[in-house]
């Protein structure tokens, strides 16, 4: 893989669930990732890390607590979601909380100032009185400081917030222009969107046409479509461009940094092209599924008993297509026999099916829509060792036929050795380590990991006894998270500042990175 | 090495409508003292019926309808009711799979370790059958176990939980230790602790164990000897080492080909085609030659004999004897 194009990104993404009024389960805590397109990423962890939790938000089964998922796949550019015009009528409200948010702060800095000469008059290691006053004043300040600094977060958060749809443009004095043009380009998105959906509608009546003379009054018609969807396109590269005119000229004294190049493109690197998932009302998400597709761990309870095959498979063309039946029935013959099932299984029910068929039906059913982007819970962990590589060996085949993107979920190791090529290690809803599965099993940087490549039965040599490092103790409840880094409490490596601080997930090694204290970025092992 | 287990030519069978179907053919084996016999195989293969013909836990359906049994040189089969009652409780501890199912969620763990204790030797007084509990989770490295004891099922996890049906089985100081995939719903590092645990145990408790799984890592980590079971028969027997360097039979061969271990390199990963026979699916000759590669008309008319081409190394298989004579 030459090119590497994320096609996912999940940005800190939380999820809590209430447990009652007083407790809270942290399932997910700031997880942060990126897919490229094509890969097989494989999240691996201890039953109650999160990994099945992370699987349903990024295909939005679950709302997020917070965070963002930003799907690549499609673009701004070929589909124009409520949100995006919704935010793009709050550009001038961001920028302008976000000013009011910086002149509260310079407020708040001259109230400092104040004090700070007030303070001078006494002495801090006089009598009793003026020692109090001077700790008053000290107390207030403080307090102030605090204040000042959260105004000025509040403040760049609202700039980052615009960002994501113009970049730095959000500073300038002519916001009101800007948004004028954005909307106009998005409404130029909307009707591209519905020329391009009449040219799905068309495209499927020709698969079941017959009469020439209806096909060729299509076809005319496509041609036509394509033109004005092209039309579109360019009105709406206009529109940017102009808007893109303003850019650097008279900005707004917003913060100090304002005037800086480095932080207005540190603001264009926010913008966000891809779709953040987590902002798409129900029936947006509804549209974005045909592109993502889960398999889940048990095939037989994700099959309804009492539909046939041919009908389940069929159920996502009636969903999401104008197929008639005939042209149906053919897609899924189609479907079925890619999955490695014969024809006659079209009519048979669930409960004559093994458990190695009956997944291969939760693939084809998966497949139908052509999706780019498939979300594997534990697809293989119910099946036999053999049945197990026969499957492994099929979504082989379909991710190389159809350029595939993989989010496999497990908990054998030997299962993402052999098959993934990106690993993340999850521990109590952290990100603990991710990589290429090459350099995780040659060098395993987090003593988590170690540990759990350790656990791998294996065959022993003979002679030896068990007695490789195994790690103590069980994953802690996810409601009393330990303080620190969660692993602490079973880590052989604990240092004293591993009970205080949660590490950050560092950039040890070219896309290796680690979430320890024991490493330091770009830095080699240190105890 | 003294035997602790026999099974002779072991043959059961279910009654499915009015008809029987045999689930096990011509099964023997044996366990020495102090020894870990794993029965690998697929579901579906007999692994787990082979231990409830052992426990006397068949279904009603299910019955044995040849071979024999013999614990410490006693036919299990010939004993009366109650005779064989208690001989499953003194002599033969039973771990089974899913801990939670096994336990009794109405009763203490206490209680439910203390019964197996008073049950089979009354002259114990519910003073000492106390002390002889909290000294078998102690063997069983569960933390506090006065407290233990008067706790429910559904406090402890999973591990523990385990650790109890651990201990359980060993409170009675049993010759014979049946583990029914005692791992397979724990996570990898709670599986190790517990293999560990079994493997310690082995030691000091002078007994045989016999061991079930579908997971060839853990039959490497545990095993001293190896039957593979395929459709109710035996196909192949060996010592772990042996048979992880040398397996002979083509199923043996097309497990490890399945199986991605983290230790190999180079594994590349080889489905066995097609999936095991239905019950009630007759195959004739080999059980195996549906699947196998190497089939050839010999194997789908006559059924293969038990043959050892290497020292307690048995195997199955037409393919194998011809190749074994032309050595």
């Amino acid at each position: 893989m030459s090119e590497r194009q994320p096609l996912l990104e999940a940005r800190k993404v939380k999820k809590i669930f209430r447990v009652n009024r007083k407790q809270e389960l942290k399932a997910l805590d700031d997880v942060s990732f990126v897919i490229n397109k094509g890969d097989k990423f494989a999240v691996v962890g201890e039953s109650g890390c999160g990994k099945s939790t992370l699987g349903k938000v990024v295909l939005q089964l679950y709302e997020e607590s917070s965070g963002s998922i930003i799907y690549y796949g499609k673009s701004i550019d070929d589909l124009n979601p409520n949100y995006i015009v919704k935010e793009i009528n709050k550009l001038s409200k961001y920028q302008k909380t976000a000013n009011d948010y910086y002149q509260e702060s310079l407020k708040i800095d001259d109230n400092i100032k104040e004090l700070k000469v007030q303070q001078e008059g006494y002495d801090s290691e006089g009598s009793k009185t003026e020692v109090k006053k001077y700790n008053e004043l000290d107390k207030n300040i403080n307090e102030l400081e605090y204040k000042s600094k959260e105004a000025r977060k509040n403040s760049s958060r609202q700039l980052r917030e615009g960002a994501k749809i113009c970049g730095s443009l959000i500073l300038v004095k002519e916001i009101e222009e800007v948004k004028r043009l954005y909307l106009k380009a998005s409404e130029e998105v909307e009707r591209a969107f519905k020329l391009r959906q009449a040219l799905y509608k068309n495209k499927e009546t020709l698969v079941s046409a017959t009469d020439d003379k209806k096909i060729n009054k299509i076809k005319d018609e496509n041609q036509d479509l394509i033109k004005k969807i092209q039309e579109c396109q360019n009105n709406r590269q206009e529109y940017l461009l102009e808007a893109d005119n303003y850019k650097g000229k008279n900005i707004l004294p917003i913060n100090e940094r304002a005037q800086f190049t480095r932080y207005q493109d540190r603001l264009d690197r926010h913008r966000i092209y891809g779709i953040n998932l987590t902002k798409l009302n129900k029936k947006e998400m509804r549209q974005q599924r045909r592109d993502m597709q889960m398999i889940f761990q048990d095939p037989a309870a994700s099959l309804d008993p009492r539909m046939t095959i041919g009908e389940a498979v069929e159920e996502a063309f009636i969903i999401h297509t104008d197929y008639d039946k005939n042209a149906r029935k053919k897609l899924v013959l189609e479907l079925l026999r890619q999955v490695g099932l014969k024809e006659e299984y079209y009519y048979s029910y669930p409960n004559t099916l093994s458990g190695g068929q009956k997944q291969r039906v939760g693939i084809a059913k998966a497949l139908a829509l052509k999706p780019s982007f498939m979300v594997l819970d534990e697809s293989v962990s119910a099946l036999d060792v053999s049945v197990q590589a026969q499957i492994l060996t099929l979504l082989n085949e379909l991710h190389d036929q159809y350029d595939l993107t993989y989010f496999f979920i497990t908990h054998d190791l030997g299962v993402v050795k052999h098959f993934c090529d990106r690993i993340m290690v999850m521990y109590l809803g952290n990100n603990f380590e991710y990589g290429s599965s090459e350099k995780i099993f040659k060098n395993p940087l987090h003593p988590y990991t170690q540990s759990l490549l350790a656990s791998v039965p294996r065959l022993r040599p003979i002679g030896e006894e068990i007695n490789e490092q195994i790690i103590e103790g069980e994953v802690p409840s996810p409601i009393n998270v330990p303080s620190g880094c969660p692993f602490h409490t079973r880590c052989t490596k604990c240092i004293d500042v591993c009970k205080k601080v949660k590490p950050k997930l560092i950039n040890f090694e070219n896309e290796h990175m680690v979430a320890c204290h024991l490493y330091k970025e770009g830095n080699t092992y240190e105890f | 090495m003294p035997k602790v287990l026999e099974v002779k030519n072991l043959k059961a069978a279910f009654t499915i409508g009015k008809k029987d179907y045999e689930v096990i053919h011509n099964l023997s084996f044996h366990i020495d003292k102090k020894e870990t016999l794993c029965i690998v195989g697929e579901s579906g293969c007999g692994k787990s019926v082979t231990t409830l013909c052992l426990m006397d836990l068949l279904p009603e359906n299910g019955k044995i309808t040849g071979g024999d049994m013999i614990l410490e040189g006693k036919s299990l089969l010939k004993m009366s009711a109650n005779e064989r009652r208690l001989t499953k409780g003194d002599k033969m501890g039973m771990i089974f799979q899913e801990p939670m199912t096994a336990l009794n969620p109405l009763l203490t763990i206490g209680y439910q370790i203390m019964e197996n204790i008073t049950q089979h030797d009354k002259s114990i007084n519910k003073k000492e059958a106390y002390r002889l509990s909290v000294e078998a989770l102690k063997k069983v490295d569960i933390p506090e176990p006065e407290s233990r004891m008067k706790q429910y099922p559904f406090h402890l996890s999973g591990g523990l939980r385990q650790r109890v049906m651990i201990a359980m089985a060993l409170v009675a100081k049993p010759i014979l230790l049946i583990a029914d995939e005692p791992t397979t719903a724990l996570d990898v590092t709670i599986q190790k602790q517990v293999l560990k645990l079994i493997n310690n145990l082995k030691k000091e408790i002078d007994a045989g164990i016999l061991f079930i799984t579908h997971d060839l890592g853990v039959v490497g980590e545990i095993a001293d000897r190896v039957i593979v079971l395929y459709s109710g028969s035996k196909v192949e027997e060996a010592e772990t080492h042996e048979i992880f360097e040398r397996p002979l039979h083509p199923y043996t061969k097309g497990l490890f080909n399945a199986h991605p271990r983290v230790d190999d390199e180079d594994f590349e990963m080889k489905p066995i085609k097609g999936s095991i026979p239905l019950l009630t699916e007759k195959v004739t000759g080999c059980s195996f030659h549906p699947r196998c590669p190497y089939a050839t008309d010999k194997c789908k008319n006559e059924e293969p004999k038990i043959i050892e081409p290497y020292p307690n190394h048995f195997v199955s298989c037409f393919k194998v004897e011809e190749e074994y004579k032309n050595e």
